[in-house]
């Protein structure tokens, strides 16, 4: 392994381990200032992870091995995901795949959704059912909104789609689209405003808290990881996609500009937190819609315009 | 390789002729590995079904069906073809059968073989149109391109769609698959399907082919992206286990024949190697559902031999008490919602690229933008299969059990589980070994692209890596959840029930109830409704009783089956107005006909 | 030079139609009215500055002001008084409803049914007038019934308006004056439904009489 190879590598995992951690500490603090509040430091997540790692842990009687090995599978899932996708602007470790990335992320869907069910709860499998339901229209809506890009560029490779060779004119209409449809379901997977409330109480309104209700301790721990992972990536990811037009780009200006622009979807997420209102769950397809139909609209430019 | 039946063996004109090649060899491969945990599986299967059902049809029955299946992939001539197939039909039939003191199962017995006479009825009438155009019997003769090949190609499509559940002929396949004895339905759902989709393969796409046409590629792509949505779509609706894996060989078959049309469009259109991945990924997907959906029906089989029902709503906690069946059933659900790095993911990646290719230099915007919205809809189609094996897993197996059987299940035998072990193997194997299959494919995708580069080299993932890094991170993690774990270990308590006291079994999430929001969604397509039934002398503020039944109306069945059934049966009741048993009838019958021949014979001349 | 400048605007306009069709908010729907009619009128007096016809520009901005503010701070009023809010849509709703309009759309786009006889600056027109009827068959309420019914008028305006030939000013005025008279009666007519039966749910005015 080349020097180049190997710093690339040891960014990427300091990066992986440390950013969702700071992007969570700054939501949350961003939030605070938003509603006049002094909130809690930047740094409070990972003083709440060390917390966590030490606590005792519960688990329901009714579990079986899939409980306790789900947290697991989800971060080992995430991890090749953070290490394929170019989220900080530079080239990433592994040459990464679309397709590949999105299903180790259901692989990850997958764990948690059969962990919410065996505790035999109902909160979490109101939790699941509708985390399911969300991601029938999110997942193809990203899936779509890519599939513009990956068409254009004939590739579903992150290095080559979202480094496009030809850069056309209508280039412009394209790239909005996407990331509206891109926006749309990141927050509907990451379970965000206007789609779900991280900070609610009511169990029939949660759906990803309530997925993970029964986790606690070193369980929730890891799940929190695997969660702040996920967001850094595709935030990393909605970040690529703005800055297509601008490349090519010198490796630092790039790592400068997606960290700006990842530290900039987590002051939107925080406004968005503290200025919308959730969304009732019946109207969640509504808005899921618009995603899709975005992305169908770049597709249908990126196939006129060749 | 060829060789032919001596003299005494023939039919009409000629004689029995076998063929083997690389495409037959593929598809024979798939037989012998599915037959094999299929057949260590059976005894102690059947041995729980034997108080009820003909065992000697069944062993009869059985290796026929194998025998049969291996004379269609060989049969090199169009009547061979036939007998083979009929064999098939009838022994399957009578595998369907096995259980034969159950009413609905003669029923669905009934159905499956009228649905077989159908397919038969259109293929026979292929294979004469075909005949009558080119004046042989044998396929590799045939060679019908452009416009005549259109009838017979379309015909053909239509009986051989009815064998390989295609939407809109799929109606026979979730009512006779989960009636059979589940090795059967293993046998029926990996391998009786794919042997279909083996001559629309070798009639449409290679060696030759044998029939083209512009139109066919793009009939077979449709009717393939429709049946897999249809298929998963109806699977979340279902809450028998069998019926849901039925439903869900529909889907796959339309995976599949996705990927056969994607490759007849694409070889249309000019991009030769778009159309050699897309037949690769089909070939390749053949091969591992049929591992992973025999799985599944094997594990089905297990839980339906140890907890005695098949209904998702009476099962529940099966994980603890049936230790080896859940984690085979939870590696063959992961493998069909195509998670990497397992073998469906594999075949389905292979799938995306051919379309990516498509969409990235078709000729024509519609072309491109079709592939594209195809590329959304396989990821729908994959969604929606995730949806429904967190919900079968977590419905059968997980949480409390539902039921008295349920809590009385007994784990299968050692026959059973060595059967279910065997495939789940094949599916790890299938999936990290892809480039060696992609390689064992080349030779016989390549007529496609003949100077096209090693099919192995299509397959660009970095999959070591990334199972390296998988197995590192998890064995890490795990290595320090044990170590923490000695230092402190978990408390076991109740599940949270926000202090209301224990939770009942009747707390959890049916099946039905965790498919809700998703049936709602697609609602329109089955007339979704919930009928609810309050009850109670103040009802609106204290309900006694409240009963909630959602309802759908099978649309294809009552708008368009159903009606055709019915109008078969008065025709038929009509026409056996001619059989009163009247001599005079009768004899008034034959002199008429006679007459017309005389008169016609007549003008032809 | 006028494809150049119809092209972005047209598509703009007939995506804020699409918008339109996946929202069930009905002042949302009546901003978003507002501002693609005002889109169009800038552009038609812009069209009109560009080839030096008075009666382009004067149309243009007749158009931008009477259809583009006075209609929808109208209707906001009559939504106001008469009280509904929402309207959720009869036969699809929104979440399949978009995609099978932007299908719809997608299919004219690429497809051409009529080739040459509708020239690529028509095709926004078209998409208008689309969007414009999946609008008024798919709700329930007759005030969005009204504004569908305005956004296909939008559509036959975009055609006029990308024609070669100019239309002659006194047509347009013409049809202004039509349009805005009918939005007038039909907002008092909503008030005369809804005084009636109580709502202006027109799914349940079914019933023929007699």
């Amino acid at each position: 392994m080349t020097l180049a190879a190997g710093i690339t590598w040891a960014v990427y995992v300091a990066h992986g381990l440390i950013m969702p951690l700071l992007l969570a500490g700054f939501i949350r603090a961003g939030k605070a200032r938003l509603q006049n509040r002094r909130g809690p430091s930047v740094r409070q997540p990972f003083w709440d992870l060390a917390k966590l790692l030490g606590k005792g842990e519960t688990i329901s009687e009714t579990t079986t091995w899939v409980f306790r090995w789900s947290p697991v599978i989800g971060t080992a899932a995430m991890a090749p995901i953070a290490l394929m996708v170019p989220w900080l602007g530079v080239g990433s470790p592994l040459p990464g795949d679309l397709f590949l990335v999105v299903y180790l992320a259901a692989a990850g869907k997958f764990a948690s959704g059969l962990a919410a069910l065996d505790p035999g709860s109902s909160f979490g499998a109101i939790g699941a059912s509708r985390e399911a339901a969300v991601s029938v229209q999110a997942e193809p809506a990203l899936v779509i909104g890519l599939a513009a890009l990956a068409a254009h560029a004939h590739s579903s490779s992150f290095q080559v789609f979202l480094s496009p060779r030809q850069a056309g004119p209508h280039l412009a209409v394209v790239i909005p689209l996407v990331i509206v449809a891109l926006w749309l379901a990141v927050t509907a997977d990451l379970a965000r405003m206007p789609v779900d409330d991280p900070a609610t109480h009511l169990e029939l309104t949660m759906i990803h808290e309530a997925l993970v209700l029964e986790n606690s301790g070193r369980n929730l721990a890891l799940v929190e990881l695997a969660v702040g992972l996920k967001t850094v990536v595709l935030f990393g990811l909605v970040a690529q996609v703005i800055l297509i037009p601008w490349r090519p780009l010198p490796d630092s200006w790039a790592y400068l500009a997606s960290m700006g622009l990842i530290v900039a979807g987590g002051a939107v997420v925080a406004a968005a937190e503290s200025v919308l209102v959730k969304l009732r769950w019946r109207r969640i397809p509504n808005l899921l819609s618009f995603a899709i139909t975005a992305a169908a609209l770049a597709c249908l430019v990126v196939a006129v315009k060749g | 390789m060829a060789f032919s039946l001596p003299s005494p063996f023939f039919l009409a004109e000629v004689g029995f002729e076998f063929r083997l090649d690389r495409l037959a060899a593929w598809f024979l491969a798939v037989i012998a590995l599915i037959a094999i945990p299929v057949a260590g599986y059976s005894p102690e299967y059947m041995g729980h079904l034997a108080k009820r059902a003909d065992m000697r049809v069944f062993v009869a029955a059985l290796p026929a069906l194998l025998l049969s299946m291996v004379l269609v992939v060989l049969a090199a001539n169009a009547l061979t073809f036939l007998v083979a197939w009929e064999l098939m039909s009838l022994s399957s039939f009578f595998l369907v059968a096995t259980d034969q003191r159950d009413p609905s199962t003669r029923r669905a017995a009934l159905i499956y073989l009228s649905a077989t006479r159908v397919g038969t009825a259109f293929l026979a009438g292929a294979f004469l149109w075909a005949h009558a155009l080119t004046a042989s019997w044998t396929f590799a003769d045939w060679r019908l391109h452009g416009a005549v090949g259109l009838g017979p190609g379309l015909l053909l499509v239509v009986g051989l769609g009815v064998k390989t559940g295609m939407w809109p002929f799929h109606l026979w396949l979730p009512i006779a698959h989960p009636a059979a004895p589940s090795p059967v339905s293993a046998l029926m759902s990996g391998v009786m399907v794919k042997v279909a989709v083996y001559m629309i393969i070798r009639l449409f796409v290679l060696s030759g082919p044998a029939l083209s046409h512009p139109a066919l590629g793009w009939i077979v792509l449709a009717v393939g992206a429709v049946s897999s949505f249809w298929g998963v779509l109806f699977a979340l609706l279902q809450h028998d286990l069998k019926r849901l894996l039925a439903y869900h060989t529909v889907e796959n078959i339309g995976l599949i024949l996705t990927g056969v049309g994607g490759a007849m469009a694409a070889r249309d259109l000019g991009l030769a190697t778009a159309a050699r991945v897309a037949l690769a990924a089909a070939l390749f997907h053949v091969v591992n559902h049929a591992a992973f959906k025999s799985l599944l029906f094997l594990g089905a089989g297990a839980v339906d031999a140890g907890a005695g029902t098949r209904d998702l709503e009476r099962l529940g906690g099966l994980g603890r008490r049936m230790a080896v069946t859940f984690p085979c059933f939870v590696l063959g659900s992961a493998a069909i919602c195509a998670l990497p790095p397992l073998n469906g993911f594999a075949s389905e990646w292979l799938l995306y690229q051919s379309v990516l290719g498509i969409a990235g230099g078709g000729p024509s915007p519609v072309t491109r933008f079709l592939a594209m919205m195809l590329i959304g809809w396989i990821a729908l189609v994959g969604a929606l299969a995730l949806a429904c094996f967190v919900k079968a897993v977590g419905v059968a197996f997980l949480g409390r059990a539902r039921s008295e059987n349920a809590e009385c299940a007994q784990e299968a035998p050692v026959g059973m589980l060595a059967a279910q072990l065997l495939l789940g193997v094949y599916c790890v194997a299938l999936g990290l070994l892809a480039p060696a299959v992609l390689a064992t494919l080349h030779p016989i995708v390549q007529p496609l692209e003949p100077n096209g580069m090693p099919l192995a080299s299509v397959w660009t993932l970095p999959a070591a890596s990334v199972v390296a890094v998988m197995g590192a991170t998890a064995g890490v993690i795990a290595l320090w959840l044990r170590w923490a774990d000695v230092r402190r270990p978990a408390r076991v308590f109740v599940t949270w029930e926000c202090g209301f006291g224990t939770l009942t079994s009747r707390m959890q999430a049916t099946a039905t109830s965790f498919a809700q929001p998703i049936a709602r969604m697609f609602g329109v397509l089955y007339g979704y409704d919930v009928h609810r039934q309050i009850e109670g002398e103040h009802r609106r503020l204290f309900p006694e009783e409240i009963r909630a039944e959602p309802k759908t109306e099978p649309v294809l069945e009552s708008r368009f089956y159903n009606p055709i059934v019915l109008w078969v049966n008065q025709v038929a009741e009509w026409l056996g107005r001619l059989q009163a048993g009247s001599i005079h009838l009768y004899l008034l019958t034959m002199f008429a006909t006679l007459l017309v021949l005389l008169i016609a014979g007549a003008y032809v001349r | 030079m006028d494809a150049l400048a119809i092209e972005p605007v047209g598509g703009a306009v007939v995506l804020l139609g699409l918008w339109m069709v996946g929202l069930t908010h009905l002042h949302s729907k009546l901003w978003l009215y507002g501002l693609q009619t005002l889109a169009l009128g800038l552009l038609a007096a812009w069209i009109g500055v560009q080839h030096a016809e008075p009666a382009l520009i004067a149309a243009g901005l007749a158009v931008a002001s009477v259809k583009g503010l006075a209609i929808p701070i109208y209707l906001g009023r009559v939504i106001r008084r008469i009280g509904c809010r929402r309207d959720e849509g009869v036969l699809l709703g929104p979440p399949l409803l978009l995609p099978a309009t932007m299908a719809a759309l997608g299919a004219i786009l690429l497809l051409r049914p009529y080739g040459e006889e509708v020239p690529v600056s028509a095709l926004p027109a078209v998409g208008l007038v689309i969007t414009g009827m999946v609008l008024m068959v798919s709700r329930r309420l007759a005030v969005s019934q009204i504004l569908g019914f305005l956004v296909l008028e939008n559509g036959v305006f975009v055609y006029t308006v990308a024609q070669p030939h100019s239309m002659p000013l006194l047509v347009e005025l013409g049809v202004l004056l039509d349009v805005l008279a009918g939005t007038m009666l039909a907002g008092v007519l909503a008030f005369r439904i809804r005084d009636s039966f109580d709502h202006i749910d027109v799914t349940e005015l079914r019933h023929l009489r007699g």
